[in-house]
């Protein structure tokens, strides 16, 4: 066997995943390849045409703030960005970017290609070269090999993929490209466990034939901000719109059922219960009247119209009747049918927290592959599974994040503690401290880290020390106190009980009809202060009290959290229930936190576990 | 490998039998060296043997509990030999020196909490009933070993998920908004929760009478019959009219039991104006007894009339019926108090039935399991300030937040079961656990 070439490092698969990945690899000095099916679909959208949403956006933020590629990509194609959620409070708003999927998948692709240290071969990965239970290279299908000391699999759905519409099924990639056949056999060999999972989309339409009067119009909002704070401001340029789903479509599909391949048995996987197809939308709520959707734009120079929210695996004919009974879709064209696709991925909790085999030193997952199911979820996996193969290459201690510090930090946490049955999406709903966890603090809370870790290029360091340093002058600003008089107008104007002595600004924020832009009006602070700067204090300050409050419960939880558990043989506790002994067994957590987490493992499983440790002396 | 550890299971001191305790691995080899046979027990039959030890022999009941049934869950032995310390002290000596080693304070229902016999709060329970002196303390500990708080507190907790998952669907769905109806449902359910918390609460007022008694203070003059009142209400047991060291600070003069409750008499004598430092102290020291205690018994008779007021509730108890001007009393107390003879035992029983009704304001429902345990009360009261705070703030505040203070009165009420993992409180239980137990 001869090595074409010798690489520190192999990235298989070019998703969000795999290009997170191999950027952060090269961009740590490591020597790089990329290897993909086809160079057309690096970066490809393969779903709905838009980066972030509930939970994911704080996600692309985080990967943003490490020195990620996403957040940059997204303001680069950037179409459309909102802020959702913006009336439930700030743990739970997150950015939604409308983004053209063309000029993304371009971007992407130029930007890796630029990239120093990093070559990238379009060709199939047959097999993952090992010896001694180490990564020593790969072989491609044509049987060319290359040597390389980690290699990251981001396979995506691409693993012995099969779309299915109907009765109709053929093994292929999303959009036609070719799936990977090879390299689950290899991973089998290897003693990886193989699962099959589910997931779907909606057709594509064509624009000149829907009439839009029967929708309601979703405009971008004025935001004044980019997704990366490094990008400069972006415009909205296209507009999205809001529809519902009609009784006579609900009951085309129920007399269809049979038809449905989730439901004739032809799909084996196992689907997302977070993003169902309006079959599955429709057979499990049937309460419920209407479902709502959304019209996307794919790209600034194309008709081609995405349907948020009707995903299908209906046969063609169905399909064209279901589509057409949507209010607005008359005379509705598809271009793309809507399918179901299946495919191979791992069990992520035989991966370590650094997203390494536990199994075969230097073989790293991440993205679908480890079972989730989102760009972002992807992206966040990749640039860890990237960071820590080159840690692991250089012999540097694992690089994870709490879940105090990062979605991120929930996200692999749960991957490789949970028995994922289904694919993963990120809510905010999954993070314990989602108040500290928001959207409008991920530089804050992971540039510097990004920084240690190397990532975070001078251009990213300098303007988080600028945003720093603009938010220590307004606090400072705040502290100036004004008595009554000064402050009556104020008062009056916003509804408040007037103070009986002077305040601070700060206190008159802490109220509840005042803001810090109300401030900034009145009294004619902060011009030159940009609004997201703003709005961050203002959160900050009005939330102060819950804020500490996580704070105290994180400290209050470390001891436990940290404890390091040594190896023990948990079938000998008989206290533990059988399934939590069998659990524990199986996962050897490396710390109490994270044996609290594994599925199947009680809290009273884990007194009894602190009571044995303390007996056993094992712990103080 | 656990050591297999010994204690004396009943009360130290004389009794007509006491029972000693074997747990762990070795259990079954020490009974069968104690017996000097090698017998197969039957698992849980009693047998009657002979054993030998320190040079001793008694006649014994001997049981095997075959792990894991028994009560530490491990192999257990139990011995009853004759009362009286010096036996039992004998035969622990024989087992030690068969290689047993003596349990800590706690030990056999720590060991039965780890090997899954025992919850949390069923432990506390345990402790709760080793320590009952009364009925209802008795009843009261029963319950909570049997699970009866685990599944109230489970059944809040879960109406507390069922409205989280309500609130985090529509957070995480951004498309759907909170109708107006889905709101005010929301709010109206945390009202029902927070309700019923009150009553917990408001009962473990109650529940803390049934566990640690109620506290009767006694004032007035030296020379009004205080003393003989105190033996008149104590007298009927006397088996506890000694005087009983209670906390570090004051010391109960007597208790009595009435009604299933038991009552602790504290004596409060000396309080007026004084200079002296010394007697300063000592009516400082009156003062808190007076502002801790459920009720106060003035005591007066026609010529000390006790006038000394008070905060707490109170009885204007006249003493010595049988020979006082009772239109005295009439002018100073209208038909506000109690005549009692201390002396003649008159009216004594009609006094404690006063005390009863003035203290337990509810009646009390023998089959309700009462909140007694600090910690317990203290988590749900916690998790009744985290509703408070989302309800007063219901409209406010953002989603978010209420989400937030409900997951913190989720916690806090699953600290009274130990759903929410904290070492301290598993730490503190386990220190409080008496020996042998």
């Amino acid at each position: 066997m001869e090595f074409v070439d010798e690489y520190d490092a192999i990235v298989i698969g070019s998703g969000h995943a795999g290009s997170e990945a191999c950027l952060a690899l090269a961009r740590l000095n490591k020597k790089t390849l990329l290897t993909t099916l086809n160079l057309d679909s690096i970066a490809f959208l393969a779903c709905n045409p838009s980066i972030g949403g509930t939970a994911k956006g704080q996600l692309a933020g985080e990967v943003d703030a490490l020195g990620g590629e996403m957040g940059v990509n997204a303001d680069k194609s950037m179409l459309q960005l909102r802020i959702l959620n913006s009336g439930k409070g700030p743990a739970v708003q997150s950015l939604r970017a409308q983004v053209d999927k063309v000029t993304y998948h371009n971007e992407m692709k130029h930007t890796i290609e630029r990239q120093k240290n990093l070559d990238v071969l379009q060709c199939e990965v047959a097999e993952i070269l090992v010896e001694n239970s180490k990564v020593v290279g790969i072989r491609t299908s044509m049987n060319e090999y290359f040597s390389c000391k980690a290699v990251v699999v981001c396979t995506g759905v691409y693993l012995n993929s099969k779309i299915i519409i109907g009765d109709f099924t053929k093994f292929t990639g999303p959009n036609g490209y070719e799936p990977s056949t090879m390299l689950t056999k290899s991973l089998i060999d290897l003693g990886i466990e193989i699962r099959r999972f589910k997931t779907g989309t909606p057709a594509r339409v064509d624009a000149k034939s829907i009439d839009y009067s029967k929708f309601e119009i979703q405009p971008g909002d004025d935001l004044n901000i980019s997704f990366s704070p490094i990008s400069k401001k972006v415009k909205n340029k296209k507009v999205c719109y809001l529809g519902y789903t009609s009784p006579a479509m609900h009951d085309c599909i129920r007399e269809n059922i049979l038809h449905a391949p989730l439901y004739s048995g032809k799909i084996n996987g196992i689907g997302p219960r977070y993003c169902p197809s309006i079959e599955d939308k429709i057979m499990r709520f049937s309460d419920k009247e209407r479902h709502q959707l959304f019209l996307e734009p794919e790209s600034e120079n194309s008709d081609e119209v995405y349907v948020q929210g009707i995903s299908s695996s209906m046969p063609t004919d169905v399909q064209r009747k279901m589509y057409s009974l949507i209010p607005g879709f008359e005379n509705v064209k598809i271009m793309r049918f809507a399918y179901a696709i299946e495919y191979d991925c791992i069990n992520a909790t035989e991966l370590k927290n650094n997203l390494e085999s536990k199994k075969i030193s230097g073989l790293f997952f991440s993205g679908q592959v480890n079972g989730t199911s989102g760009y972002e979820e992807a992206a966040a996996q990749g640039i860890m599974a990237g960071i820590n193969a080159q840690r692991y290459i250089d012999n540097l201690s694992p690089f994870v994040l709490g879940r105090d510090q990062a979605y991120i930090g929930v996200l692999i946490d749960d991957l490789v503690t949970k028995d994922i049955i289904e694919p993963y999406r990120m809510m905010t709903s999954r993070a314990e401290y989602r108040l500290i966890l928001r959207q409008d603090n991920c530089d804050i809370r992971l540039t510097e880290i990004g920084r240690k870790i190397g990532l975070v290029d001078d251009k990213r360091y300098r303007i988080l020390k600028k945003k720093l340093k603009q938010i220590a002058q307004v606090n400072q600003s705040l502290n100036v106190s004004y008595g009554p008089k000064k402050l009556e107008q104020l008062f009056v104007e916003k509804n408040e009980s007037l103070p009986k002595s002077g305040l601070t600004l700060r206190e008159c924020v802490k109220r509840n009809n005042i803001t810090i832009f109300d401030i900034a009006t009145h009294f004619k602070m902060f011009s030159d202060i940009p609004k997201n700067v703003l709005e961050y204090v203002n959160t900050e300050i009005k939330y102060e009290g819950y804020i500490k409050k996580e704070l105290e419960y994180i400290e209050k939880n470390r001891h436990i959290e940290n404890l390091s558990l040594p190896d023990i043989d948990y079938s000998k506790i008989n206290g533990l229930r059988i399934e939590a002994r069998q659990k524990l067994n199986k996962f050897k957590p490396s710390t109490l936190g994270q044996a609290k987490r594994i599925d199947g493992v009680s809290p009273s499983d884990i007194n009894v576990l602190l009571v044995y440790l303390k007996l056993k002396g094992i712990i103080k | 490998m656990d050591k297999t550890i010994v204690a004396l299971a009943t009360p130290a001191g004389n009794s007509g039998v006491a029972v000693i305790r074997v747990s762990g691995e070795n259990s079954k080899k020490c009974l069968q060296k104690l017996i000097r046979e090698d017998l197969d027990f039957e698992p849980r039959k009693m047998y009657l043997k002979k054993i030998y030890f320190s040079g001793l022999e008694d006649v014994c009941l001997v049981v095997f509990f075959p792990s894991p049934h028994s009560y530490t869950g491990e192999d257990v032995i139990e011995v009853q030999s004759h009362g009286g310390y010096f036996i039992a002290k004998k035969i622990i000596d024989e087992l030690l020196s068969l290689g047993c080693f003596p349990a800590s304070a706690g030990e056999f229902s720590k060991r039965a909490f780890i090997n899954g016999k025992l919850s949390l709060d069923q432990a506390e329970g345990i402790m709760d009933l080793i320590n009952a002196e009364s009925d209802m303390q008795a009843k009261n500990g029963s319950f909570l070993m049997q699970g009866e708080l685990k599944k109230i507190i489970e059944e809040y907790q879960n109406r507390l998920t069922e409205i989280l998952a309500e609130i985090e669907a529509k957070l995480d769905y951004p498309e759907y908004e909170y109708t107006e109806n889905e709101t005010t449902d929301i709010l109206k359910k945390l009202k029902e929760i927070d309700t019923n918390l009150s009553m917990l609460i408001v009962d473990s007022k109650t529940g803390i009478k049934i566990k640690n008694g109620v506290r009767v203070a006694l004032i007035g003059a030296p020379n009004v019959g205080k003393s003989s009142l105190l033996n008149a209400l104590t007298k009927t047991n006397k088996a506890i009219v000694t005087s009983i060291a209670g906390t570090t600070r004051d010391v109960i003069e007597g208790e009595y039991e009435f009604s299933g409750i038991i009552f602790r008499l504290f004596d409060t004598a000396g309080i007026h104006e004084s200079q002296d430092e010394v007697e300063k102290i000592g009516i400082e020291r009156a003062k808190q007894i007076l502002n801790e205690a459920d009720i106060v018994l003035k005591i007066s008779d026609d010529s000390n009339i006790c006038n000394i007021s008070t905060e707490q509730p109170y009885i204007n108890v006249i003493n010595k019926s049988d020979i006082i001007d009772e239109k005295k009393i009439k002018d100073q107390f209208a038909s506000d108090y109690i005549l009692v003879s201390a002396k003649n035992n008159e009216n004594i029983d009609a006094l404690k039935q006063l005390i009863f009704d003035k203290t337990i304001l509810k009646k009390i429902d023998s089959n309700k399991l009462y909140l007694t345990n600090a910690r317990h009360i203290s988590a749900v009261k916690q998790a009744k300030t985290y509703i408070n705070n989302a309800i007063s703030q219901f409209n406010n505040t953002s989603m978010d937040i209420i989400s937030s203070e409900i997951k913190s009165a989720w916690l806090s009420l699953g600290e009274v079961t130990g759903d929410t993992n904290n070492e301290t409180i598993i730490d503190k239980i386990f220190s409080k656990f008496c020996l042998g137990k």
